[in-house]
């Protein structure tokens, strides 16, 4: 029955089929496009990634057709559905861990990460240490007047500054 | 004939520095003046010998000389004759020898001054200028010779000679390669002959410190001399830094001004260890001590300069900076090691005699802050060394290739940077030997409202969600609000003492302290370059979009229609492809960006010349990453804006003044004593 239909209705059917395509075709395209990846989304994962070929230039700005290629790849696999961080170690399992910008955190290049740290807490401690005594050699305030007597322009200014305490003084 | 005159000029000055230290180290032994005396003629005249090698490479370069093969490997005929010139340095050998004029010519300006009272340093200081100018010439008499010209034999092999070979003929290229597009720009012509400055200065300090540790004069003398041509030689590195930036803002088409990469950080770790030199240098200047920590300080400073020249001249690294692979490493590589041990064991043979004399008791005082801040300048320097050398090590160690990129450097040294704006602001609140915190509510109650103001403003206002950059735009606020309050401050009291002299007041105290307010107007730069990074770091907005002919994009308040394409070629042989974009904000039209490609086909290589629309609020920036040929007109462009980008120039020039201030002679008897109080 169904298939007489269609015999009896072929034209018909074809050109429907037709109109159909018409109608949906250009609306697949459209989609295609809205689901392929922003140059933006490109850009964020290529700016983590460096080629191995360039100097010290990150993939999202680097005009070389081989880097051109790797950001249509991430395009690709954006597209693909893949995720950032699958990505990324797409590119280190092919290239290794030099197209990364920043090292991973993992065996020695925890370094980069602890040493910087422990740099500046060790000069804190030692500058604690050696500056924070019970007892000094110093005296604690030393006298100003011997400090400013080495310089005549500060003199001249507590000079000044004493003479306005005392003329506010008056004045009050 | 003329190259031969040019190479000789050098052997003869190379020659001087070997009689010169010979004569130096003789007059020491035999405690003879005149020896040294010599030494010092002898020091004197290599400046004007290399003078003389440096016209007639400059002759050579403007000429065409192409048989030169420095010459033909940077210069093409079709390039501008201002560009032939800045081609000395565009190249191994030639900035080389740029690099030791520069370095002949601080030496003589310095052992020019008169030495009466500190002739005990004198030697030393010669010596160590000979080592090093014998050092850098010698490369350049033996293994870069920039005179060397091309030669062919009737078999067809060539060779490199300054001087015409046995049965060969000269060789003339018609054209020369020319200078890397990259460094065809105006660029070329201040960023590295400041920077360059800005390096071969650093050998004074190196040099008295050096003096001071063997002739075991530890007082403040050595400082005293050397403070000065310090911050001359600080200010010019800090210049070369900042004109790189502005290159780099300008035609490296990232829409960024510092990459990271490892020659920008070896060039700034001789500043921050120059920076922390000079504010411990004004802390023994006024409370004595610190010495080891300033003479430390000193050495390092110079052998940091060594080392960044290493890595930029050897190839060891890969960077956009670097030169081409040279023989040059290995022996540079062996003259660091020297001059790091050397320094390293003569002040370890010293470090008991640098005995400290004052230590500052740790608490609120400017004392303790400068100590702290220098700390905080070292920790970001060893960072950077850190980042420079990982690659290295990892290398070395476990075989694998690492990349140190921006992210790393900016999370580790973003935090450090911003303490150090809070050290700045905060530290000229603590008086000298210290202040009481409940002392300072009247400047709290007053500074800590207002300082708040900036940070909302830029919340309402900015649209700025960021907390980080909030954080750092407060920080940059409170320290600019302090800073100038104590400009003011001193202001209000002068003309409190005389009323209605207003203006006298406000030069007064800048002609009275000089270094003071110098020093505050550099700090005030400091701030406002600051503001200039935290907003292109923290609050940058970009896209990236291909347009067709009238499509327009929106990005933040800006609406960016593309609205022209133009490709033509140049008489310089480039294929230059214009393109424009008209701006609005709110349907009103803001202006208009040409962002611009040139393409070198014999090099096969693009220049992007980014649009700018720059106010001091922000920057409009658009770069043409591709276009599609005339059939379409599309056009991919990437935009940015970057707020507040300005100021980081304006604050370099703001620093500038500071330093010209802190540095301009004292008026001649008069003015001085005209306001001593009596």
């Amino acid at each position: 029955m169904f298939l007489n239909l269609l015999k009896l209705r072929s034209r018909q059917f074809i050109l429907l089929m037709i109109v159909g395509m018409c109608i949906f075709l250009p609306n697949e395209i459209v989609m295609a496009q809205a689901l392929m990846p922003s140059d933006d989304e490109v850009n964020h994962i290529a700016r983590q990634l460096y080629c191995p070929v360039c100097e010290n230039i990150s993939l999202d700005v680097c005009s070389l057709d081989a880097c051109q290629q790797w950001r249509d790849l991430i395009r690709q696999q954006l597209a693909d559905g893949r995720t950032e961080q699958e990505i990324k170690s797409y590119f280190v399992a092919q290239y290794g861990d030099r197209v990364l910008g920043e090292p991973p955190r993992r065996g020695l290049n925890w370094l980069l990460y602890l040493l910087p740290p422990v740099i500046i807490l060790t000069g804190l401690g030692v500058m604690y240490a050696k500056l924070h005594r019970p007892t000094l050699a110093q005296p604690a305030h030393p006298d100003k007047r011997t400090i400013l007597s080495e310089d005549p322009y500060l003199e001249k200014v507590a000079f000044d500054l004493e003479n306005v305490k005392q003329h506010g003084n008056e004045k009050a | 004939m003329i190259t031969a005159f040019g190479y000789f000029t050098i052997a003869l000055a190379f020659l001087l520095t070997v009689y010169g230290l010979i004569a130096a180290c003789w007059g020491v032994m035999q405690k003879s003046q005149p020896w040294i005396e010599s030494a010092r003629l002898a020091l004197l005249m290599i400046f004007p010998l290399i003078t003389v090698g440096l016209i007639v490479m400059l002759g050579l370069l403007i000429g065409d000389r192409f048989d030169v093969a420095y010459v033909s490997s940077v210069i093409s005929q079709d390039m501008p004759p201002y560009l032939k010139l800045t081609a000395l340095w565009g190249g191994q050998s030639g900035s080389l020898l740029f690099w030791n004029w520069l370095l002949a010519g601080f030496c003589a300006l310095f052992i020019f001054r008169k030495w009466q009272d500190d002739f005990v340093f004198l030697p030393w200081v010669l010596i160590v200028m000979f080592v090093t100018l014998g050092f850098f010439l010698s490369l350049n008499v033996f293994l870069e010779i920039p005179f060397e010209r091309l030669w062919h034999f009737p078999d067809g092999t060539r060779l490199l000679s300054v001087f015409q070979p046995f049965g060969a003929q000269s060789l003339v290229p018609s054209d020369g390669q020319g200078l890397n597009p990259l460094l065809r720009h105006p660029g070329m012509i201040w960023h590295p002959p400041a920077l360059y400055l800005g390096f071969v200065g650093f050998i004074i300090p190196f040099s008295l410190a050096i003096a001071s540790l063997v002739t075991g004069r530890h007082d403040r003398q050595w400082l005293a001399i050397a403070r000065p041509w310090t911050l001359v030689t600080w200010v010019f590195l800090t210049l070369g830094l900042v004109l790189g930036m502005r290159w780099a803002y300008d035609v490296l088409g990232w829409g960024g001004y510092w990459g990271w990469d490892p020659v920008e950080v070896a060039a700034l770790m001789p500043w921050l260890s120059a920076t922390a030199l000079l504010h411990t240098a004004f802390l023994q200047k006024r409370r004595g001590g610190f010495k080891r920590w300033n003479t430390a300080l000193g050495l390092l400073t110079f052998v940091l300069v060594l080392f960044g020249t290493f890595i930029t001249r050897s190839g060891v690294l890969s960077s956009v900076h670097s030169f081409a692979a040279s023989d040059i490493g290995l022996p540079m590589f062996y003259y660091l090691s020297l001059v790091t041990l050397g320094s390293l064991g003569l002040i370890i043979h010293r470090w008991p005699s640098l005995h400290v004399e004052y230590e500052p008791e740790f608490k609120f005082s400017r004392e303790v802050l400068v100590l702290f801040s220098n700390l905080v300048l070292l920790s970001i320097l060893m960072v950077c060394f850190l980042g420079v050398i990982y690659p290295i090590i990892s290398e070395l160690l476990t075989d694998t290739q690492v990349t140190v990129g921006p992210a790393w450097y900016k999370r580790i040294n973003g935090p450090l940077f911003t303490l150090n704006l809070f050290l700045l602001g905060v530290c000229p609140l603590a008086g000298w030997g210290g202040t009481k915190i409940f002392k300072l509510r009247k400047q709290l109650v007053v500074l800590g409202p207002l300082s708040l103001l900036l940070p909302l403003a830029a919340w309402l206002y900015g649209d700025v969600r960021n907390a980080y950059a909030l954080v750092a735009v407060w920080l940059a606020g409170a320290s600019g609000l302090v800073i100038l309050g104590e400009c003011t401050h001193t202001v209000f009291v002068l003309n409190r003492q005389q009323p209605g002299k207003a203006l006298k007041a406000l030069v007064v105290p800048f002609q009275a302290k000089r270094r003071y307010y110098g020093g505050l107007l550099v700090h005030l730069g400091i701030v406002l370059m600051s503001v200039g990074i935290i907003g292109i770091e923290g609050l940058q907005e970009e896209t990236q979009v291909t347009l067709a002919l009238g499509e327009s994009v929106t990005l933040s308040q800006y609406r960016f229609e593309f609205t022209g394409l133009e490709n033509y070629q140049s008489q310089d042989s480039r294929n230059i492809t214009e393109t424009v974009i008209t701006v609005f904000r709110n349907d009103s039209p803001v202006g208009v960006l040409y962002p611009q490609r040139d393409f070198y086909p014999g090099l096969g290589m693009a220049i992007t010349h980014p649009g700018l629309i720059s106010n001091l609020s922000r920057d409009l920036y658009a770069i043409l990453i591709d276009w599609r040929p005339v059939s379409q007109d599309e056009a991919t462009f990437r935009i940015y804006i970057n707020p507040l980008t300005n100021w980081l120039w304006i604050g370099t020039g703001v620093l500038t003044l500071g330093v010209i201030t802190a540095l301009w002679p004292k008026p001649a008897g008069k003015g001085g004593k005209a306001h001593r109080p009596k």
